[in-house]
């Protein structure tokens, strides 16, 4: 077992199994400096504790394929990004932070997807952008590519 | 604050302000810090808010004998400080309609220019422009004896550290105007002299300057024989032996090249240790001491490498075993130069939560100043015991981290992993979001990473044909998504990249990457024009006609990447076996020299030219059963002599090179089974290497695909719908198993694109058009202008 401490002082306990699926804490603990609880300064406990959700889940995920558990993870990954953006960019962050390459992977790749099809002005509140722009700037990037501007796709939701 | 001339120039050089913007959107404190007493003083809370881009000035007025601090924020808001009265106050004298170009980010920012506070505002009255770098990270005064007057000093601003430079002053520097964008690199210093680089994001020039920043003076040096790759590192020094001012340039595939300046050519060094690859991630700027640039080369091997600057003879300096743990932010310092036995500790620090720690400058105390790149890789500098706290405290910082969230969602890094998932057109539509984001897409490290990232994504592949309308009599280009190959709504026009000129039809050569060599025939002037050409981002440029080979005569084509030269090459050869070749940046055709006598090329076997392993291939003279291969970079042929055995091309066998140019390891993998085959040597054309297998056309006529994977040598057969037409090529195969096929009608001319699942045909769609060809892309921002990234 090795223990993890959130920023807001609280420790989890994880599999050793689990956890090295963070690059960062597998050189930790091979390079033996995990012996006691390793603090992790940038992760609150609300996000960790997603954060060992999907580490626990996707332990065995080698033996999954042969299991034929591969729908249950898809599904559980499914569910998993089905949250806010800004509790999804907290998990981005942390992924990041403890280079977990999979849950990167698959936080990117929904917050890509949700993007894809947003007008600027709906990503922009979306993602609390200010526009500094000029409209000369704005302008001259349009009739760059007037064709990316138009299409019945775009949707200009925030949602 | 000594107005005595000696003591003042001290102070001036010595005093850094610490501007404490850990909490920018919150409640930041000022304190003003003289890190040689290790004292600070907080200072009055400024009047307008600290928005999103600001700056501060630090001076000293010799008239009023005070410091004076400047803060102009984007809205061109000017306020100043004077310690002595102790509260701040507005200056509005400043014309309307001049505003700072402060940053293009949303990090603050801090600069300290002594003495000039005043004539800073009339510089800004008279028009002049600060200018920000963004991506900074040196600390200025490497070496204590340097005279900066203009000093620039970095501050920390929290976990983001943001340094500007004013280049108002600097002579010769093409000062880009307002709207123009660029960025500016501080590579690194030595002595008074820096040495910086400018990139424009318009015109993607990149040009290197050599800066005194006390005089103000520069040079414009000339630009490195291989371009800026990735990473690339550079030191800075001064050769006594010739007395002359020295340049490295050292990048990941360790290529070190020179510059001595009283040469004005870069040239390579000679003999660097093969098999080293520098460990430039570790190092900010090679290290100049001791006559001798320094890296660390190779974590895993600990050794320095160092390069004599006046002789550059490589050697090796050993690092002590203790040091290989490399997960304790130990400080060594070797105190005799050369001597192993001599490095000691100095000691122990604790930074938690950052990549990696650079000793900057030791204090004559032995303190050291250090920069810390945190997980975003952004620098943050402290001391190794400052009086600010080092560590961020759990309460305050995770506050911090609070309302960073909010105001600044993403980092740059995770934009740039969100945004490389993006197909092309989101991303030239979201450079609209804000400038910060219009930068970022436009930077060639992010077009190279999602061009990378595009072409292992199945769904960035695109199938591009070009349609001739048999009613009409019209040609027209169509793209569409592979994934959904049947789905008639993803399929999107596009407009032939014409230059606006009327133009009548149109001919894909052939594909490489995200671009597409094609030929144009104009309507009005009736010449053939070929261009070179994006079709995800639309943009194309003219390529020069030919120049050796008769326009009439049966040519092929091929389009492949030099990775020496970094650039583009066409290759066009011809039955006359008259070859030339165009290097885009060179702009003009060229023969390629000593075609091998006597060998005519087999064109009607190929389509277009292959180019793999940095080399173009085609079957040469098909009674000798060679393939001619011309290296990209090198442009030397190569002969690759088929097996005696092959010579029978009418027995369906496929055969495989496994070593890449070892005849010996021709192999023969299968022959078609079944006794129908449509006995043409073209089937050599039938087979396909995709998704780790290769892929032919079982029988024409029993109509099934069989894959042969190399990986774990199965073979897998793939059906296909009854009476499907001739099958000429397999074009792609989905994960699914799913191929696309390339296929003739006999009651129709062209070529009919079709999935090897029950479905009608993809192309063409109507019995009206005739499609003449197709082929897949990767859809990627790749421009030729990146072509000019140096």
């Amino acid at each position: 077992m090795v223990k993890l401490k959130s920023n807001d002082d609280k420790e989890f306990e994880v599999e050793e199994a689990a956890v090295i699926q963070s690059e960062m804490i597998k050189n930790m603990i091979e390079d033996g400096c995990a012996t006691s609880v390793i603090p992790l300064p940038n992760i609150d406990s609300k996000t960790l504790i997603k954060v060992i959700e999907y580490l626990n889940k996707h332990i065995n995920m080698g033996k999954a394929a042969e299991t034929g558990e591969e729908d249950d993870l898809k599904e559980f990954d499914e569910q998993f990004v089905n949250m806010g953006w800004e509790e999804l960019f907290d998990v981005i962050m942390a992924a990041n932070y403890l280079n977990i390459h999979e849950l990167m992977e698959l936080c990117c790749q929904s917050a890509a997807d949700r993007l894809k099809n947003k007008s600027v002005r709906a990503v922009r509140e979306m993602l609390k952008i200010t526009n500094d722009l000029t409209e000369e700037e704005e302008q001259e990037i349009i009739n760059d590519a007037p064709w990316a501007f138009e299409g019945p796709e775009i949707d200009d939701t925030v949602n | 604050m000594d107005v005595d001339g000696t003591k003042e120039v001290h102070l001036q050089e010595e005093i850094i302000m610490d501007i404490l913007s850990r909490l920018p959107y919150a409640r930041a404190r000022l304190l003003l810090w003289n890190p040689s007493t290790r004292e600070s003083t907080v200072l009055p809370r400024t009047e307008f808010s600290l928005t999103k881009d600001y700056s501060f000035g630090l001076g000293y007025d010799s008239t009023s004998d005070d410091y004076k601090i400047l803060k102009i924020d984007d809205a061109a808001r000017c306020e100043i400080l004077a310690l002595k009265s102790g509260s701040w106050r507005k200056i509005d004298t400043r014309p309307a309609g001049v505003f700072p170009v402060l940053s293009d980010t949303e990090d603050s920012l801090a600069f300290v220019h002594d003495g000039e506070v005043l004539l800073r505002c009339r510089d800004l009255e008279c028009g002049s422009v600060f200018k920000a770098s963004k991506e900074s990270s040196r600390l200025w005064p490497q070496s204590v004896s340097e005279p900066i007057q203009d000093g620039f000093v970095y501050t920390e601003t929290g976990p983001n550290i943001m340094v500007i430079q004013t280049f108002e002053e600097v002579p010769k520097l093409d000062c880009p105007s307002n709207a123009e964008l660029w960025r500016c690199f501080l590579y690194c210093c030595y002595d008074s002299l820096a040495l910086i680089g400018v990139y424009n994001y318009r015109d993607h020039t990149h040009q290197l300057w050599l800066w005194n920043p006390s005089t103000r003076e520069s040079i414009v040096l000339p630009g490195p024989k291989f371009p800026p790759e990735l990473f690339c590192t550079w030191g800075l020094g001064y050769d006594s032996v010739s007395d002359d001012y020295k340049i490295l340039k050292i990048d990941l595939k360790s290529r070190s090249e020179i510059l001595t300046l009283k040469s004005g050519s870069w040239r390579l060094t000679n003999k660097y240790p093969t098999d080293i690859l520098p460990a430039l991630f570790c190092t900010d700027s090679l290290v100049f001491v001791h006559g001798a640039f320094h890296w660390i080369d190779e974590i895993t091997r600990f050794t320095v490498t160092a390069l004599s600057i006046s002789s550059e003879v490589y050697t090796e300096i050993p690092l002590p075993e203790q040091m290989l743990s490399i997960y304790n932010q130990t400080f060594w310092v070797m105190e005799d130069y050369g001597v192993k036995e001599s490095w000691t500790e100095l000691f122990t620090i604790q930074v938690a939560g950052f990549l990696l720690v650079i000793p900057k400058y030791r204090f004559s105390d032995g303190e050291l100043l250090h920069c810390c790149r945190d997980l975003a890789f952004r620098p943050v500098f402290r001391t190794s015991k400052g009086p600010l706290g080092l560590c961020p405290q759990s309460n305050s910082s995770q506050k911090v981290k609070r309302v960073m969230m909010h105001s600044v969602p993403l980092q740059e890094e995770i934009t740039m992993e969100i945004l490389s998932r993006l197909p092309v057109q989101p991303l030239l539509r979201f450079k609209c979001v804000s400038t910060c984001w219009m930068t970022l897409i436009s930077e060639p490290y992010f077009t190279l990473k999602h061009r990378n990232r595009a072409k292992n994504d199945q769904n960035s592949q695109k199938f591009l044909v070009s349609r001739k309308d048999l009613l009409e009599d019209e040609f027209s280009l169509y793209c569409s998504s592979l994934s959904s190959v049947q789905r008639i709504e993803e399929v999107q026009k596009l407009d032939c990249p014409s230059n606006g000129k009327p133009w009548r039809s149109c001919k894909l050569y052939c594909c490489y990457d995200s671009l597409v060599l094609i030929a144009v025939f104009n309507y009005c002037d009736k010449t053939n024009q070929r261009l070179l050409w994006n079709p995800s981002t639309r943009e194309s440029i003219v390529l020069p006609d030919q120049k050796f080979s008769l326009e009439r005569c049966w040519c092929t084509w091929g389009l492949g990447y030099d990775s020496v030269s970094d650039d583009y090459k066409i290759l066009k050869i011809d039955l006359e076996s008259c070859s030339e070749i165009l290097a885009l940046k060179s702009g003009s055709w060229r023969l390629t020299n000593n075609y091998p006598i006597g060998n005519r090329p087999d064109l009607l076997c190929t389509e277009s030219l292959v180019f793999v392993h940095g080399a173009f291939h085609w079957i040469d003279n098909i009674s000798r059963s060679t393939v001619t291969a011309l290296s990209i970079s090198s442009e030397v042929y190569t002969e690759i002599p088929l097996p005696e055995k092959m010579l029978s091309i009418y027995d369906h066998k496929f055969w495989v090179m496994k070593d890449y140019g070892v005849t010996e390891s021709w192999a023969e993998l299968f022959t078609i089974p079944g006794p129908d085959c449509v006995d043409t040597p073209s089937n050599m054309g039938y087979l396909a290497f995709v998704h780790g297998a290769f892929h032919w056309v079982d029988s024409l006529l029993n109509q099934s695909v069989v894959t042969f994977s190399i990986s774990d040598e199965v073979y897998r057969e793939i059906p296909l719908p009854e009476g499907l037409d001739l099958v000429f090529d397999i074009m792609h195969s989905k994960q699914d198993g799913e191929v696309l096929l390339r296929c003739s009608q006999l009651r129709r001319s062209g070529s009919v694109f079709k999935t090897s699942s029950e479905s009608p045909g993809v192309w063409p769609q109507s019995d009206s058009e005739c499609i003449q060809d197709g082929f897949i892309y990767t859809e990627s921002l790749i421009t030729q202008k990146l072509l000019t990234w140096y």
